[in-house]
């Protein structure tokens, strides 16, 4: 049918089949802005735009809805190029982070503002409640408001370190402007409309053998151009997980596999002109399977006979960690100091507890995403992914392929948080492009999501014991982790657990115990926090109740066991990742004073009770919590600095910014060393051909490593600046000085950066100045952080309600203020998403019941705590010199507990196993009442 | 697939085969991507004017089928007359949901958790067709079923104008687009603190609205005392039975579907 719109005031004239959506009608016409989050179940609102102003979702309407109308997106706010007052609000509130869903928050801003010219907090909120963010915890969307009726982010904002100029201070996140605009930035921006299409035909069965498998139907279909099985897939084994070498996961996957281990495992994929009929063959396929019986749980998969998941024969563990595939065990690792047991008869009052925690997803708003193709004899592949060097490497492992014959270029990603950080579905992208030639693209639906990549579910079992005055004097954690179908990160998600919890006490008899299953339930991995929401959940519970036992206050026995600057972390040699680890003295610790700053707010909150007949009470909690900055000894990162010919510089790193603001860190670091403003850096990240090896971005590495790479390569730049200038100048180089605002000189003759540049890069100058910086360490600074919050209990309905969250945190330094604090509502928010009801659920056959957005909820703006504020407590560390800790991880570490801990305050009832839905809560309240 | 598009409901008359109206597409859609629908004849009715009007008359309040719950839940005069509806129309998904589904189609889906569902039959609402007239009781059969015949189109929804308190209060895992777990309507006419007449509702226990005629038959008559209230909803609970499901268990939605009845009823005194 032929349709007329207005697309942004621009009259568009179409012919249409009449059931074709406006998101997609939209994409032809290169619109970027409409991001499709969800299976178009309007669900996830990523896709609006405004259809004659109000806010509608492009999924939901089709082409004769349109005919005669006006529609808005971000496209036509900015006119010129200069950015709308919006777009500019956005970016300065520091509210866009991966970028994915503000296009979407932009046009709901709009829709209000265009209604009203001040809206209330209620107003806002309504207005934002369908468009979901993953990253942001939605808190300084308040934010644009302000600054939209005039107000400067200075006003709410804080700034750090007096001494530094950029380090500390608000600036723009380098990015920001690309994703307020929608300019192409996504994997999905850049596919070419001759691009095949990749549709997996995926397993049915839980466990099962591939006896038969039939694609002759399917390849006569036009359009089909190449089928992959498990017949000419490579035979190679490795694992997805993206570590450094030798990875600490098992090689335990095949490409395609004769067997099957999951439902949603893969069978064929088939790469077609277009996705329907890449669909519509893989309905031809004829497979017959040899159906297996299944193994659901850790019991039936450690039992005495129990179907065997992986016969391993074939396969490799670079590092041996414990496996024993005939009785499904993927990985054991234990250890400890001191003796738990002479700890345990030594303590006044003793506690154990058990703690279960389910399969979870990630769900960024842009799932999995890859574009490749074959140019000039080299496999080339765009994709949404943490670790680009670490996917490189895994790829020429499958294909027996020199590392230099892949290009790995990771776009911008539309969220991670560890779902990426493997080589998820480059691994069989890579494949089928290597073997066909042809380019082809993979973008994953959000139920496929859900079948890929989750948090593994893990079961804790704790001791601790105390001696009367809340000495602790054990400490044990013994965790078992259902890791699904295939081990990526098996060993290290569980031991992590371990590693970032018993180290922040000074208990002197600790004690660890991890083993790792396989059963045929969805395959597991990185998730942010990596083990550690889980098994401190666990541990502060077990806390909680030891205090209760003592008769102390929670915060009087957790400040008499903390660790503090100076102390030697003699737990850390035990807890490797697979090998010896190393025992660190503390360098700088802000444990202390986090705890300290956020008690002198907690202690004014006063409890409450309130509803009809009392039936909502509320109650406090506190949890502590730390992480890592990178693993040292094992990771490394390196950069390149660039001067350019007008005394400006380039920027080349490895790391992989996730939409968290990586590369903003890095071109902070070496301005501030370079004495120049932000915009004097500019950063090209992760592109395996034209950036410098770094693990990629994963276990809080980001700013430490790769922040400690360009830091390096900008303090070389400095020597480098000053030799030259010296040179020119013809004094001694111990004269010259780096003036701020790109100068370089002695007291009486300076150059600028230009002039410098023009003469080294001439024919009589010394060469372009181009240096790097390689970053490798024993020891890295532990970021550490205490949380607060006040929830209030409804004793009829068992439904709780967090009412006042308060973060502080020791992250060194934040960097970049606005982002720093984004990055732990964000990982707040997800962590009560976690809490209270973010869990798979499965069906009898393992079927995942709640594979979407309509059944799986992730925490909208409503779910934001009305009281919601995050502070840092600066902290120095030598390691470090403006560098500063990680944050992201760690922020996810403390929801839980902290909530667990109010409940009980509230009600009495201990809460051990997420989430913890409304039901439970009340047949708690119902036990204890009987 | 096919289209067509109707501009005036007297069209209709010219449509031989048996078509699926499209309203604001929100739960079609959805269906699109599966292609679930591949076979079907699809008649957009999304432009026809006479359906998107909101009339008040003297007795009765007439809202057009293809009125948005946008539009309901901004109704001033309607939040006097049919508070129930207002409100269950602002739980409904988000404002992208909000701004395009519409009342009719809400009503013909017949979906378990239709918020409007429950809202209307304490509101005690007909449902108006280009054939009949039909009692909200009358009008579901079960799940995604209803009396509907083949293009037979809603064109109205007709409410009593009466001045009654009426509430809606649905629960769900989250606070916006939400699926309920359990919703309860609610309305109570009262002289003297004494119920004249009460109406309850319960959404999502079961595959249709269930009355609590028991309970609302306790209340009648009696003073609203804190006691009253919580018998009456002791006895609502006990009226239905609502089954397990991932989201939760059927004993955990029996009991908050008391309390939810209980604290409306503390509204109304
Ligand atoms: C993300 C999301 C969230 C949602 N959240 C909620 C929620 O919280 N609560 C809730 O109740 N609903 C919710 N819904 C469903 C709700 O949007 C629909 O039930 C809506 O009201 C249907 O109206 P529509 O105009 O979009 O109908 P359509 O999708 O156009 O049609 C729905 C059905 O009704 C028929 N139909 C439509 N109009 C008529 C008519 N006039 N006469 C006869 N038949 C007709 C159609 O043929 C079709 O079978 C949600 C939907 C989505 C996508
Ligand atoms: S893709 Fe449209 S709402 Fe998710
Ligand atoms: S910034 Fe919203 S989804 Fe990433």
């Amino acid at each position: 049918m032929k349709i007329k719109f207005f697309l942004n005031k621009r009259k568009v004239e179409l012919d249409v089949e009449p059931d074709k959506k406006v998101l997609y009608i939209l994409k032809d016409l290169s619109v970027n802005s409409v991001r499709k989050g969800c299976d178009e179940e309007g669900k996830c609102g990523n896709c609006a735009i405004l259809l004659d102003g109000k806010l509608v979702n492009s999924c939901m309407l089709i082409a004769p809805q349109i005919d005669g109308k006006n529609v808005t997106t971000v496209e036509g706010l900015s006119e010129n190029g200069q950015l709308d007052g919006i777009q500019k609000a956005f970016i300065e509130a520091g509210v866009v982070q991966c970028g994915y869903c503000t296009p979407a928050q932009i046009l709901a801003a709009k829709s209000l503002i265009d209604k009203v010219k001040k809206p209330t907090k209620e107003q806002i909120a309504d207005a934002f409640e369908g468009v979901l963010c993953r990253c942001t915890g939605y808190k300084q969307i308040y934010n644009v408001f302000e600054i939209l009726k005039g107000k400067s982010a200075k006003s709410f904002e804080k700034e750090y370190k007096k001494d530094y100029r950029v380090v500390g201070k608000l600036t723009p996140k380098i990015d920001a402007e690309q994703f307020v605009k929608a300019d192409d930035a996504f994997v999905e921006d850049y596919v070419p409309k001759d691009a095949l299409h990749l549709y997996i035909l995926r397993s049915p069965h839980a466990h099962a053998e591939v006896v038969s498998i039939d694609t002759s139907e399917a390849e006569k279909m036009e359009g089909v151009e190449y089928i992959l099985t498990h017949k000419n897939s490579p035979k190679v084994f490795y694992t997805q997980a993206g570590q450094s070498y030798p990875e600490p996961s098992p090689y335990d996957q095949q490409v395609i596999s004769k067997k099957v281990r999951h439902i949603g495992d893969r069978v064929a994929a088939v790469a077609a002109t277009s996705l329907e009929i890449a669909k519509a063959a893989a309905k031809k396929i004829k497979v017959k399977y040899k159906v297996l019986k299944p193994v659901f749980t850790i019991e039936d998969a450690s039992r005495e006979g129990a179907p065997i998941i992986h016969n391993r024969d074939t396969s490799i563990d670079p590092l041996q960690v414990g496996a024993d595939p005939k009785r499904n065990i993927v990985c054991r690792n234990s250890g400890g100091i001191g003796d738990v047991g002479k700890g345990l008869k030594e303590a006044d009052a003793t506690v154990d507890g058990f703690y279960s925690t389910p399969f979870i997803q990630h769900t960024p708003l842009e799932p999995h995403t890859a574009y490749g193709y074959m140019k000039n004899g080299r496999l080339v592949i765009h994709t949404s992914v943490q670790t680009p060097f670490h996917v490189r490497r895994i790829l020429a492992h499958i294909l027996n392929l020199p590392e230099n014959k892949i290009r790995i270029i990771k776009e911008k990603v539309g969220g991670g948080f560890g779902a990426k950080q493997d080589c998820g579905i480059e691994d069989i992208v890579g494949t089928i492009v290597y073997q066909s030639g042809k380019p082809v693209y993979y973008r994953m639906t959000r139920k496929e999501e859900f079948t890929v990549r989750t948090r593994p579910a893990m079961f804790m079992k704790i001791k601790a014991g105390a001696k009367k005055n809340g000495k602790i004097t054990a400490l044990s954690v013994e965790t078992k982790a259902d890791v699904g179908a295939y081990g990526p990160h098996a060993l290290t998600v569980p031991m992590n657990g371990c590693s970032k919890t018993l180290p922040l006490f000074t208990c002197e008899n600790m004690s660890y115990k991890v083993t790792s299953y396989y059963t045929n339930n969805v395959v597991s991995g990185a998730y942010q926090g990596y083990g550690v929401p889980q098994t401190n959940f666990a541990v502060q519970m077990t806390l909680g109740k030891l205090a209760k036992k003592l008769g102390m206050k929670y915060e009087d026995l957790i400040l008499k066991n903390i660790v503090k600057k100076g102390y030697r972390l003699e737990i850390l040699k035990q807890l490797g990742e697979g090998r010896e680890g190393l025992a660190q003295k503390l360098s700088s610790c802000g444990l202390e004073e986090c705890i300290k700053k956020g008690l002198k707010i907690y202690r004014t909150w006063r409890n409450k009770t309130s509803g009809a007949n009392g039936e909502v009470v509320q109650g406090k909690g506190m949890a502590i919590m730390m992480q890592g900055s990178g693993i040292p000894g094992l990771d490394s990162a390196n950069a390149v600095m660039k001067m350019i010919s007008d005394g400006t510089f380039m920027l080349y790193i490895g790391g992989a910014d996730l939409g968290t603001g990586e590369d903003t860190v890095a071109a902070k670091i070496a301005a501030e060393e370079l004495g120049v403003s932000q915009d004097n850096i500019a950063v090209t990240s992760a592109d395996t051909d034209t950036t410098p090896f770094d693990k990629g971005s994963y276990a809080s590495s980001g700013t430490f490593f790769t922040g400690s790479a360009a830091y390096k390569a900008a303090k070389s730049m400095k020597e480098r600046i000053i030799k030259a200038t010296a040179k020119i100048l013809g004094v001694k180089p111990s004269r010259v000085k780096i003036f701020p605002g790109g100068k370089v000189g002695t007291a009486s003759r300076k150059l600028s950066f230009k002039e410098l540049a023009m003469i080294t890069q001439s024919g009589s100058g010394c060469g372009q100045l181009i240096t790097s910086g390689a970053f490798t360490t024993q020891v890295s600074p532990i970021p550490y952080a205490a949380h607060f919050c006040q929830v209030s209990v409804n004793r009829r309905t068992g439904m709780v309600k967090v009412d006042k969250y308060y973060a502080v945190t020791d992250c060194g330094i934040p960097i970049n203020p606005a982002l720093a604090r984004g990055q732990v509502y964000g990982a707040v928010l997800k962590t009560i998403g976690h809490t209270f009801y973010e869990a798979l659920e499965f069906g009898k056959t393992g079927k995942c019941l709640n594979d979407n957005f309509t059944n799986y909820p992730i925490p909208g703006i409503k779910d934001v705590p009305e009281f919601f504020e995050v502070d840092f407590v600066e902290v120095k560390d030598p390691i470090t010199p403006y560098v500063g800790k990680s944050i992201g991880e760690l922020s996810c570490d403390g929801a839980s507990a902290c909530i667990g801990l109010a409940i009980n305050d509230a009600t009495g009832i201990w809460l051990d196993s997420w989430p913890f839905r409304p039901d439970r809560v009340l047949k708690e309240l119902e036990k204890q009442k009987s | 697939m096919r289209f067509l598009k109707i501009e005036k409901l007297s069209d209709l008359k010219t449509v031989r085969e048996k078509v699926t109206f499209l309203a604001g597409g929100t739960d079609i859609y959805p269906l699109l991507s599966d292609g679930f629908l591949e076979n079907e004849i699809f008649c957009d009715i999304s432009g026809i004017e006479n359906l998107k009007k909101i009339s008040i008359g003297k007795k009765e309040i007439k809202i057009g089928a293809l009125v948005t719950f946008s539009r309901i839940r901004q109704n001033s005069v309607l939040s006097h007359y049919a508070g129930a509806l207002v409100k269950a129309a602002g739980e409904v998904g988000s404002p992208q949901i909000r701004n395009r589904a519409t009342i009719g189609g809400n009503v013909a889906t017949a979906s378990p958790s239709g918020d409007s569902i429950p809202a209307l039959f304490v509101l005690k609402a007909r449902i108006k067709t280009n054939k009949r007239t039909i009692p909200v009781e009358d009008f579901f059969m079960g799940v995604k079923k209803t009396v509907l015949a083949k293009n037979e189109i809603i064109t109205e929804i007709i409410l009593p104008k009466n001045k009654m308190f009426s509430d809606f209060v649905k629960v769900g895992p989250r606070k916006a687009l939400a699926i309920s777990k359990v919703s309860v309507a609610l309305a109570v006419k009262k002289k003297n603190n004494i119920a004249e007449e009460v109406l309850i509702a319960f959404g999502a226990v079961a595959p249709t609205v269930v009355r609590a005629r028991k309970a609302e038959q306790f209340l009648t008559g009696k003073i609203f005392s804190k006691d009253n209230i919580s018998k009456a909803a002791e006895i609502a609970k006990g009226e239905i039975s609502p089954i397990d499901d991932f989201r939760s268990t059927g004993k955990y939605r029996r009991s908050v579907a008391g309390v939810l009845v209980a604290r409306i009823l503390e509204k109304a005194i």
